[in-house]
């Protein structure tokens, strides 16, 4: 196993403590000598005036000097999030709990967590060979790697308690049978105790993975199947960073584009022109980071696995690790990649990196998907729904899901050919779920199926 | 802001969506038929550089180039050798990137080889839908390059199995 190298955060340029006369400034309690980013909501002078700041990025070792003086509130959102390698992303937006005066030299004290959240994942590989096994751990390095560097204060681990991960599970035949390849076989799995366990990362290691049109797919996350905590992965056939990749769409980066950042705004490319972000979805050679906005969705987004119930208590990872300094706040956050909430920064929002921007397409990307709320089925009837893709009020264009989330009551199938239509048949009388997704973003249909014949 | 119309698969296949209807198009272009005039080897080798390198592939890249029909026949040729070294060797630097101590000589080498099986297994398996004549041919020929692993080689066979053929 490699360990990480600890020459700074990916891509990073390297900033020592910024030093303004009379600035406010956030100190890190219990970690003076850890590197930290700080992404603040303030409210400063403007003028004659006052304005509201958000999202400002600072970056310190220990701290961060704030860079002007942040003013009493007022009207103003207000919040405070510190990013760090060793620990767990630490976020407040208490006004009461942050010190801002209209008085220079105030002094934010953020107290980090003891450790990174740590996020248990574990391996089931079907056709083991040593090279299987060589490209698997290389992958996990990489990972492992990408999160320290990235300031995700993420930790693969074996458990929650910070244990080591464990080899990876052979499948006997059988389950090997059942693990198929690719997110068709969620049921199957889940059904298997011993081939899966909620409260973990459940990663299988197969070839091919199935992709969405005949071909096959380096890696795929279940995220669409209402199982964010299953991945597929083909190590003999994918890039060495295609694990890390998949994490992050488990842990909520599916939006817009299914979290697919080329050709979005304010990600960088290679000089080559080739994409550097991790969770860009192709030609990409070379993973070097996730952007703050990423990090900070992946461990408080409402959409990250870390925040779905993933034990049988219906308690989620973050608040589990509660006990370790983990505040489990979850926050909303925005699509397209230029829009912030008030606790979530715009996915585009970034420190300073020494690369180019990348170019960006022209395309208007989903972020909601407009279909009919409620449906009335016969049984074994199958009708062909149509959804519209939009951004905003405008058509937006996007890649279509169909997922039916109670396939024993009524099936749904993505239309060959279309991104925008798809089957849906009744299987048995019942009411339904069916999940519409266009480009990460979804809707839902209740399908109420009549009396089978 | 740059279009990146010939980089960006799903824009074109979101134009073919939004127009005639995605099928249709695809029939038109004629899988299985000859080369489209209309189609150059730019194009060609932007989409089947796009479908070589993607990670889930949910952006259309297999229609794409299956849409090509023939034109796509060069391009697929080329990548079924793998990429071009310059990619190669950006892969290879880059694997040793972040990590303390650089991975072994071992370990690049079965990495490069699960980089070169994307577009393998990739190429192999639209030259199996794509067909025409000579595909049988040539993927016999590239069946027996020993570098191939048997995951690689499996994937040719299933795609000259499509062309119902063996090789000679």
């Amino acid at each position: 196993m490699w360990k990480v190298c600890r020459f700074g955060a990916a891509g990073m340029f390297a900033v020592g403590a910024l030093a303004y006369a009379g600035a406010d400034t956030v100190e890190a309690t219990n970690a003076p000598h850890d590197d930290v980013i700080v992404m603040l909501d303030i409210r400063a002078k403007s003028g004659g005036g006052s304005a509201c700041r958000n999202d400002v990025l600072r970056q310190g070792v220990g701290g961060v000097n704030v860079g002007t003086n942040a003013l009493l509130l007022g009207a103003c959102h207000g919040a405070v999030a510190m990013l760090s390698a060793n620990h767990a992303l630490a976020y407040v937006n208490d006004p009461a709990a942050l010190p801002w005066t209209n008085a220079q030299g105030d002094v934010a004290h953020i107290t980090l967590a003891d450790t990174p959240l740590r996020v248990p994942i574990a391996f089931i590989v079907r056709g083991g060979t040593p090279d299987i096994a060589t490209a698997l751990n290389l992958q996990l390095a990489k990972a492992a790697a990408l999160l320290h560097d990235s300031y995700s204060g993420l930790e693969l681990a074996g458990d929650e308690a910070g244990g080591a991960i464990l080899k990876p599970l052979e499948a006997s035949p059988p389950q090997g049978q059942a693990i198929g390849n690719g997110c068709g076989s969620v049921a199957a799995i889940k059904a298997d105790p011993v081939i899966y366990q909620r409260g973990r990362l459940n990663v299988y290691v197969v070839s091919p993975v199935n992709g969405v049109d005949g071909g096959t797919a380096a890696g795929v996350s279940c995220f669409a199947e209402g199982a964010a905590d299953i991945i597929f992965l083909d190590v003999t056939a994918s890039l060495d960073f295609t694990l890390v990749h998949e994490i992050g769409h488990a842990l909520g980066l599916v939006r817009p584009t299914w979290g697919h950042t080329d050709g979005l705004r304010g990600f960088r490319q290679a000089a080559t022109d080739e994409p550097l972000n991790v969770m860009a979805g192709a030609k990409e050679l070379s993973a070097l980071y996730f952007s703050v906005s990423q990090v900070v969705r992946m461990t408080m987004a409402a959409e990250s696995w870390l925040n779905q119930p993933s034990a049988s208590s219906g308690t989620t990872l973050r608040q589990r690790q509660s006990a370790v300094g983990v505040v489990p706040l979850i926050v909303a956050c925005g699509c397209p990649e230029t829009v912030a909430t008030p606790d979530c920064p715009a996915l585009r929002k970034d420190i300073a990196r020494p690369y180019p921007f990348q170019a960006v397409f022209a395309d208007v990307y989903a972020c909601a998907v407009g279909v009919e709320a409620t449906m009335d089925l016969g049984c074994s009837k199958a009708v062909q729904v149509t959804a519209k893709l939009l951004q905003g009020a405008q058509p937006a264009v996007g890649s279509g899901k169909w997922v039916s989330l109670n396939p024993e009551i009524v099936t749904a199938a993505t239309s060959e050919g279309s991104t925008t239509e798809g089957v849906i048949t009744g299987v048995a009388e019942g009411v339904g779920t069916v999940r519409v997704w266009g480009d990460g973003s979804w809707s839902t249909m209740t399908v109420k199926v009549g009396k089978c014949s | 802001m740059f279009v990146r119309s010939e980089r960006t698969p799903r824009s074109l296949l979101s134009r073919y969506a939004r127009g005639a209807g995605f099928i249709v198009t695809i029939a038109a272009s004629g899988i299985g038929c000859g080369s489209n005039p209309a189609i150059t080897a730019d194009t060609a080798n932007a989409r089947v550089l796009a479908l070589m390198e993607c990670v889930e592939c949910t952006r259309g890249e297999r229609a794409a180039v299956l849409a090509l029909g023939q034109s796509a026949r060069p391009a697929l040729q080329k990548a079924l050798s793998g990429p071009d070294p310059h990619r190669l060797a950006v892969v290879d630097s880059s694997l040793r990137y972040h990590l303390v101590p650089a991975p072994s000589p071992d370990v690049i080498r079965v990495q490069l080889a699960a980089y070169r099986s994307m577009y393998a297994r990739r190429a192999s398996n639209a030259l199996g839908v794509i067909g025409g004549p000579g595909v049988r041919a040539l993927l016999c020929r590239a069946r027996a390059d020993t570098s191939l692993t048997a995951l690689d080689t499996a994937s040719i066979n299933r795609a000259i199995s499509r062309l119902g053929g063996t090789c000679p």
